[in-house]
């Protein structure tokens, strides 16, 4: 395993704490410095046997976090180590990534107890508009990985995603969104000038922006400090398609609330309040591509020293909160 | 060694068409990978990867790229080039 380590400085989480976009693009990084290590180059050094430089889209990534190890517990200034191990099939990658202090990554704690991303991607041409062209690096630009034996089991799911439509069609979820969500792309703030394509990490802000609305749509409201209180646990997206400036995503969300154990996190200063398990949707308002399908499990944890949030939380839990 | 290279790609290839078209039990060589047998992004590496496992060579690593590949027959045609550049 690849292991590399970051300083969450500003520039990657304010002066907050560690968040699921930020640990994702650690990730994507970390999964970069492997692809080219021993090579002498960097991602942008990847091309194909025409010169065309190439890069990794992923089409599925799967975040699962322990709940005595939320992401948040990391904060402006720490340091982090982030692990990887990267696999091919022909053009196709599949990797496992970790996250966790130096320490923990030092002492090779079992991956289990980390919070983890799994991924599937493959090369595709860079800049080119439209359908995005499959592509395989030419050799010695891409570090020589280990070899999958057989396609990964995203794959396969990805297709059956993509023709349903939806990740769990058993499950009956009791909230929904009275209409989606338009999230307008913007130059500078969801995208970067002159790009054709969200970076896949900033679907987990849309969603985030449909989840804020469903919970705001309840009765009464649930308040927007205690969303800021909902720790991701659990989060699996389905890249379906890309859009790019003057979009206007519309995000759809139905989702339940469910009772928890309060200690589940396993400290003292902090009550776990209800899971919230979501379904979400992404597809672009003119042309109605569906962009990405998504399923998330969120933890409501509430300082103990905070009862107003407390009380929201127990309301929220009792009203609309069922037994898993 | 040509033969058996054009049945080992018109083997993978009808294989990855069947999960498009369960019905189909052939592929010609003038058949659009895209428009007759329904292939996209992810059945093209995955027909890569899998003539990669069973001929030992992938061709679009060393000297082809996966744009000029139209047709079946561009496909089995890029594989015999590069096995006869690698022998």
């Amino acid at each position: 395993m690849l292991i590399c380590e970051a300083e969450l400085g500003i520039g990657l989480v304010g002066l907050g704490r560690l968040t699921e976009f930020v640990a994702m693009t650690l990730w994507a990084d970390a999964q970069a410095r492997a692809l080219t290590a021993g090579t002498g180059g960097t991602l942008r050094d990847i091309v194909d046997t025409a010169g065309a430089r190439l890069y990794p889209g992923y089409f599925w990534t799967h975040v699962t976090v322990p709940p005595e190890r939320l992401l948040e517990r990391h904060q402006v200034w720490d340091r982090v180590a982030v692990g990887v191990d990267v696999k091919t099939f022909g053009p196709i990658l599949e990797s496992t990534y970790v996250l966790g202090t130096p320490s923990e990554l030092a002492e090779g704690a079992p991956t289990t107890s980390l919070p983890a991303m799994r991924s599937a991607a493959m090369f595709f041409v860079d800049g080119t508009p439209g359908e995005p062209q499959p592509a395989t690096p030419k050799k010695g630009t891409v570090n020589a990985l280990p070899k999958l034996e057989k396609p990964p089991s995203a794959l396969a799911r990805f297709k059956d995603v993509r023709a349903s439509g939806v990740i769990d069609a058993a499950q009956a979820h009791r909230l929904r969104l009275s209409a989606p969500v338009a999230c307008p792309i913007v130059t500078g703030r969801e995208i970067a000038a002159g790009q054709h394509a969200l970076v896949f990490a900033q679907f987990v802000k849309l969603f985030d922006a449909a989840e804020r609305a469903l919970l705001s749509e309840l009765e009464p409201p649930t308040p927007a400090e205690l969303v800021d209180h909902l720790a991701v646990l659990d989060r699996q997206i389905f890249y379906l398609d890309n859009c790019g400036l003057s979009s206007v995503v519309m995000v759809h969300a139905r989702g339940t609330i469910e009772h928890c154990d309060p200690k589940l996190t396993g400290t003292s200063d902090q009550v776990a309040a209800a899971v919230l398990k979501l379904e979400m949707t992404a597809y672009e308002a003119t042309t109605l591509k569906l962009l990405s399908v998504a399923a998330a499990t969120k933890l409501f944890v509430v300082p103990w020293n905070r009862p107003g949030l407390l009380h929201a939380a127990e309301r929220l839990s009792r009203r609309y909160g069922v037994t898993a | 060694m040509t033969a058996s290279i054009e049945a080992t790609v018109l083997s993978v290839l009808v294989e990855i068409a069947r999960t498009h078209q369960p019905t189909r039990s052939t592929v010609a060589t003038t058949d659009s990978l895209i428009d007759d047998l329904g292939f996209e992004s992810l059945d093209l590496a995955t027909a890569v990867a899998q003539l990669e496992i069973q001929l030992g060579i992938d061709p679009f690593a060393t000297e082809a790229t996966l744009g000029v590949v139209r047709t079946v027959g561009d496909f089995i045609a890029v594989y015999e080039r590069a096995a006869r550049t690698s022998s």
